[in-house]
């Protein structure tokens, strides 16, 4: 009968979408991201971002704390969305008193950086 | 191009492309539970991108399945998109590590029209699941339902579109805008240009004739001199009648009730069961429909191999397994066929004379068993319903080898289903007609 048919492929295509999307968020959280991430970390610390920003919280330094920025909705001071974008501005025209860093960073040292907070 | 079995394949792949290309090329990553959280709201929108394309009677789509059990499929599929859209923010909120996701009310827009989209999908879901519970009309529901459909898929996009970085890689970004765009134009395609082309060829009311109390046959005619569309005995048509007189302009769909072996008009027999229904007896010769037609595939022609065959009906469920019958005649076909028909009398049993003049007329070999529950006291024959003694009674203790065509309202269906099930009837031996897409 083909409802009973339907019944099998109906839970087949259901268990093959749940494990695809269990299978590909582990890869994401432990396969990839990692490996890029230490570039990033090392220019925050020497750039000087950590004299700031606390890494660890979300409590305010002198500006926010940036852990978890990326699965947040929006940035914390700015409201902006969370976007490489929006973080990339951040850097070359802060939103209100963050120093420039636009001539101290250099287009690639602004990914790692990036990067880096991607994965707090 | 494509097999039945790839068709089906085809489709959990597409609703897992997003989550795999976001895994491939995008660059943002945090804890399991944040990126579950992802990959749920990209599986569920891409399922709900498709709805459209499952729902929208594409002949290539439907054909392998049969319309009725795509549209089905598109319910459960709606159900699993509810599902993965609730885990969503949760898993979100889990992963951040901060409920302020799901109970802070300082939230950008695009958040809440995130929430906003979860609300119309979760409703959207609820109404069609308990339609009948809800005592919705069918027209109501799909009023409701036609526009929820839309503005689910545009506010999800831009949902989608504005709050995940995932999706700014160009290519996930590009290919996101095209499915989007697809399944827009799918639902303009369906709901707006079609209906309007099959108005441009209006078939034409021939004949209303009236077989019961409350049940009619309309005769149809093609537009302009044309032949009847080829089709199987069994299969479906949507008609739209456009009767003037302030009678209602809706679209239902009725299973043919004459023999593809005639070319010249279509029938469908049509019982006043709802509102609509019951203005069926005021159809004129003369009135104008829009008929998009053929769908199904709940026909005995499709399993040519299989001769022996028990037609078990209940009122005007009769109808596609009339078409086979009066196909079967025309073809002079020798198959084997014993009908047991449920009904409360003779008077209310629809096409009563005719099938018993094709009984008489030895093509196919019928045995015809009327089963009335309420008869008058004159009535040798079989009374109560259709139960398993019965069907050991006309078709013999040995069941295997034969073929069930079962076709009625919800009960019937039911009591016969485990009847056979009792009887040790296997699941490949029983076709069944279901006669509601929401059910
Ligand atoms: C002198 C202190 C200071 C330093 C150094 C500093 N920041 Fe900031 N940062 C702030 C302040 C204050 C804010 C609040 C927003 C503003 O005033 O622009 C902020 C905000 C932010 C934001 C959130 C922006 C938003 O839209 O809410 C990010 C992301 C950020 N900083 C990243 C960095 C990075 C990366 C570095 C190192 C390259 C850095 N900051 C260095 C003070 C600093």
């Amino acid at each position: 009968m083909r409802k009973v048919q339907l019944k099998y492929a109906t839970s087949a295509t259901l268990c093959f979408i749940a494990a695809a999307i269990i299978v590909l968020a582990g890869i994401r959280a432990w396969v990839t991201g990692e490996p890029h991430s230490t570039a990033g970390a090392d220019l925050f610390q020497k750039k000087g971002c950590t004299q700031c920003h606390f890494t660890d919280s979300r409590e305010t330094k002198v500006g926010p704390g940036l852990k978890g920025l990326f699965n947040r909705e929006k940035l914390p001071e700015s409201g902006r969305p969370v976007t490489r974008e929006n973080v990339r501005r951040q850097l070359i025209d802060p939103y209100e008193n963050m120093p420039v860093f636009k001539d101290k960073l250099t287009k690639a040292q602004q990914e790692a950086i990036i990067d880096y907070l991607n994965t707090l | 191009m494509f097999s039945p079995l790839s068709r089906i394949l085809l489709y959990p792949l597409i609703v897992i492309l997003p989550a795999v290309l976001v895994t491939a090329l995008g660059a943002t990553t945090h804890g399991f539970v944040s990126e579950l959280g992802r990959n749920a709201a990209l599986a569920a929108v891409m399922i709900i991108l498709l709805q459209g394309l499952l729902a929208a009677r594409f002949k290539w789509i439907s054909h392998p399945f049969g319309l009725d059990i795509l549209l089905r499929f598109h319910k459960y599929m709606a159900m699993a998109a509810a599902v993965l859209l609730l885990l969503h923010p949760v898993l979100l909120a889990a992963g951040s590590g901060s409920l302020d996701l799901l109970l802070s009310l300082d939230q950008p827009w695009y958040i809440w029209l995130g929430k906003i989209t979860l609300l119309l999908v979760l409703v959207n879901v609820g109404v069609s699941w308990y339609q009948r519970k809800l005592h919705l009309k069918f027209e109501k529901w799909r009023f409701v339902h036609d526009i929820l459909g839309p503005v689910i898929i545009v506010f999800a996009f831009i949902h989608s579109i504005t709050v995940g970085h995932d999706l700014q890689h160009p290519f996930i970004q590009g290919l996101w805008i095209v499915f989007f765009v697809t399944a827009v134009l799918v639902f303009v395609w369906h709901r707006v240009i079609r209906p309007r082309q099959l108005q441009k060829n209006l078939w034409q009311v021939i004949d209303v004739q009236q077989e019961t109390s409350d049940v009619w046959t309309v005769k149809l005619k093609p537009p302009q001199e044309k032949k009847v569309f080829e089709y199987l005995p069994g299969q479906f048509q949507f008609i739209t009648f456009f009767r003037g007189r302030n009678l209602p302009v809706e679209e239902h769909h009725w299973t043919i009730s004459s023999s593809p072996a005639e070319k010249n008009f279509v029938t469908s027999t049509i019982k006043a069961l709802g509102d609509f229904t019951a203005t069926i007896k005021e159809t004129r010769p003369g009135d104008t429909a829009a008929v998009h037609a053929p769908f199904g595939r709940f026909t005995s022609t499709l399993h040519p191999e299989e001769k022996d065959l028990v037609f078990l009906a209940g009122g005007i469920g009769i109808t596609p397994l009339m078409s086979m019958l009066r196909h079967m005649r025309d073809v002079q076909a020798d198959h084997s066929v014993v009908l047991l028909y449920g009904n409360p009398d003779t008077d209310q049993a629809v096409f009563h004379q005719e099938i018993k003049e094709i009984e008489a007329g030895g093509h196919p070999d019928l045995k015809v068993v009327d089963v009335l529950s309420d008869p008058n006291e004159n009535w040798d024959g079989e009374s109560g319903y259709i139960d398993r003694e019965k069907i050991i009674r006309h078709c013999g203790e040995d069941l295997s080898g034969k073929t069930f065509y079962v076709c009625g309202p919800p009960p019937l269906i039911a009591a016969v289903m485990s009847a056979l099930d009792e009887l040790a009837v296997s699941h490949r031996q029983i076709r069944v007609e279901i006669f509601s897409f929401l059910d």
